[in-house]
């Protein structure tokens, strides 16, 4: 067994360690769940830049390329940018009902199954995973206790398993038709890949793909069924936003995006994933516009770049497929650090105003200049505005289009997103706190320094980025060429 | 031989069918859980005539369809419900006689659609079209049914109609998928027993309909 193929063994290992020893005690737990976060931050590291070869290192039920190194390192990115407010969280008894030993035991569970779907080869694997992912979670989003944080967690809870429901019928009807062509092993992506011309000569799999691509789309949040996700992420407690919003959410694109390679070329799914990206998109500019709650502001963020980050997909068989593929994975990682960072940073500022009203929180500097300027840095890289590395991908992918008429609709739809975007920054730089009323009187705390900790780390992070983004030519490489070794 | 497998087989998916209808227009929730163990104990037998008389993989389903699905499911949901105390369904979104008549619409789509893909095989076909049918039942149960037991129900119909699909189109999976699939469906139910009492704490029923509080806090 090779180095680089060991540094994913010990995520998985040390995160699963860190869930069993998190039943101890809840400073056995913190401490457990921060170490093995920073552990596998750097082994997901070290298995990306030692991957230097086109071959993939793992090619069982779990699939190790350069590609599924890459998603690790962005799980174990979002699991210390997790990590890191969840002390906070439990210290300060944030959680009703719950155990803090409980809540990083599932904390724990749920990055140990994205890990895993990170290295997924079995289609049926990563749908199982992905399911007790948003089981775990759902949980974790009613914490805090109150109404409005059960309705939310209940609106997650039966659309996203609705959803889930639909793909594993369309992954069943695949997998049959699979293996009543005699396709070896049928239940593995990249079997399936390798031959392309089974799949494509029977009319049966148009429907499975039509359900696949509708309940993946629930998962990610991706329009029309996506109303659970800004009230997940606004009433869920911000270490639980920033795993959603940081890796929950997108791992349903990335299992899209390996899917998409056994989907035959031509095929409508292509057309109505470009329909449901572009949909996405312009809903969730339209509720950015809107809304006057900052999380939710983030929310429909998310919303916005699962829709580009479908459109990327769209491009990477539609468009050119090395550009469209790397700019997926550059977003995918900006917006993971950006995301994250933006909750935990606006997650203190609502603490300290003891509200999530814009008119409320403005100017968001006054709590802590520090982290209210990080809040606008991060912002700043959602908008996609330059050096951020989301203003690289977004070039790459603009750069990717081959036909003028989908260029012209891109343009369109990132213009959108970036005009609702920035009217919402222009309103909270400019405006003074109490145009809209009387303003709650701040509660004075000052930043706590695990949020703190958080909030620099990612814009190390977000640096360290977009230096490396033009060194990350390798993972333009089409997929299907480490199909083939 | 082939012929009586296929008669069991077909018999014990239709009886399957009928507790979806009866779990779905059933007032009381406990007996609504204790059907869904009768449907999960035929889905059970139907593993064991396969495990029998056709591949012995199917004994592994049969023996962890019972442990699960007939023993766990029910367990969980009833004891969620004595938590709660709460016996009786809320009004459905829709008339009881639309229901039937919708549910009677999915069964004969269902029936049609499995016609088209497996023509011939009787064994087969009512089988698939059973399994069809649980799913769309399951989901005009969601859409229906306000009380959060009979929506956790319509997902457990989507998990024994997956379930009796992979049995008859995806046979031969890895034994991962069966051990993730029973885990799966724990998991589902414990974790949506545990957000109907917190339903149950907040808002002091579990009719759905009553929640509207993120409406008010967002202004909408």
């Amino acid at each position: 067994m090779t180095a680089p193929t060991i540094y994913p063994l010990i995520a998985l290992g040390l995160t699963a360690l860190a869930g069993a020893l998190s039943l101890t005690n809840i400073l056995v737990a913190e401490a457990a769940t921060l170490i093995a976060s920073i552990i596998s931050l750097v082994a997901s590291l070290l298995a990306v830049l030692g991957i230097t070869t086109g071959h993939p290192l793992l090619e069982g039920e779990l699939w190790l390329d350069p590609y599924s190194a890459w998603m690790m390192l962005l799980v174990s990115v979002v699991y210390l940018l997790t990590a890191l407010p969840s002390i906070h969280l439990t210290r300060r008894g944030g959680l009703a009902g719950l155990k803090g030993e409980s809540y990083y035991l599932l904390v724990n569970a749920a990055f140990f199954a994205m890990f895993t779907i990170a290295l997924f080869n079995d289609l049926f694997l990563a749908w199982i995973l992905l399911e007790i992912c948003t089981i775990l979670t759902v949980y974790l989003v009613c914490i805090k206790g109150g109404g409005a944080s059960v309705e939310a967690a209940w609106k997650y809870f039966m659309i996203c398993a609705v959803g889930m429901s639909f793909s594993l019928y369309g992954l069943v009807t695949i997998y049959s038709i699979g293996a009543s062509a005699g396709v070896p092993e049928p239940w593995r992506w990249t079997s399936l890949a390798t031959h392309l011309d089974v799949i494509a000569s029977n009319p049966r799999s148009l429907i499975a793909f039509m359900f696949i691509l509708a309940g993946f789309s629930v998962k990610a949040g991706l329009f029309p069924l996506h109303f659970w996700l800004p009230d997940a992420y606004a009433e869920a407690p911000t270490p639980v936003s920033v795993l959603l919003a940081g890796a929950l959410t997108f791992l349903p694109l990335y299992v899209l995006l390996r899917i998409s390679y056994i989907i035959p070329a031509g095929s409508p799914v292509y057309l109505l994933l470009l329909v449901v990206s572009v949909a996405t998109i312009l809903y969730a500019s339209a509720g950015m516009l809107i809304t006057r709650d900052v999380k939710r502001l983030l929310a429909y963020s998310s919303m916005e770049h699962m829709g580009l980050m479908s459109f990327m997909i769209y491009l990477a068989h539609e468009g050119a497929p090395g550009l469209a593929l790397l700019a997926f994975a550059v977003h995918s990682m900006g917006h993971a650090i950006a995301k994250s960072a933006a909750f935990v940073s606006s997650g203190f500022i609502e603490e300290y105003r003891g509200s999530r009203r814009i008119e409320d929180i403005i100017p968001v500097y006054e709590a802590d200049w520090l982290i209210g300027g990080s809040l606008i840095a991060f912002l700043l890289a959602l908008l996609g505005c330059p050096p951020f590395p989301l203003f690289i991908s977004e070039l790459l992918a603009a750069a990717s289009c081959t036909h003028a008429l989908i260029l012209t609709l891109y343009i369109a739809v990132i213009l959108a997103a970036f005009a609702a975007l920035a009217y919402r920054m222009v309103y909270m730089l400019r405006h003074r706190r109490g145009d809209g009323g009387d303003p709650p009187q701040p509660r004075g705390r000052s930043c706590p320094a695990c949020y703190r900790t958080a909030v620099y780390t990612a814009l190390a992070m977000l640096i360290a980025l977009t230096i490396a983004a033009p060194l990350l030519a390798q993972l333009g490489r089409p997929l299907t060429l480490w199909i083939a070794g | 031989m082939r012929e009586l497998v296929d008669a069991a087989v077909s018999i014990l998916s239709l009886v399957m069918l009928m507790t979806a209808l009866r779990i779905t227009t059933e007032r009381r929730l406990d007996r609504a859980a204790k059907i869904y163990a009768l449907q999960s104990f035929m889905l059970v037998l139907i593993f064991l005539v396969m495990g029998i008389f056709v591949d012995h993989l199917f004994l592994v389903w049969s023996l962890s369809g019972f442990i699960t699905k007939t023993i766990l499911v029910p367990y969980i949901l009833l004891w969620a419900l004595r938590r709660i105390g709460v016996k009786y369904d809320a009004k459905p979104l829709v008339p009881v006689t639309l229901e039937w008549v919708l549910a009677g619409l999915s069964i004969g789509l269902s029936f049609a659609l499995a016609a088209g893909i497996v023509a011939g095989s009787m064994g087969v076909l009512i089988p698939l079209a059973v399994s069809l049918s649980l799913f769309l039942i399951g989901l005009l149960q969601i859409l229906t049914r306000r009380s959060t037991v009979k929506q956790i129900l319509g997902l457990c119909h989507f998990e024994n109609s997956s379930h009796l699909t992979l049995a008859f189109m995806a046979p031969r999976l890895p034994e991962t998928v069966e051990i993730g699939m029973a885990t799966d469906v724990i998991l589902l139910v414990f974790f949506g027993s545990i957000l109907t009492m917190m339903v149950y704490k907040q808002f002091k029923t579990l009719d759905t309909s009553i929640m509207t509080e993120l409406k008010e806090v967002n202004g909408q």
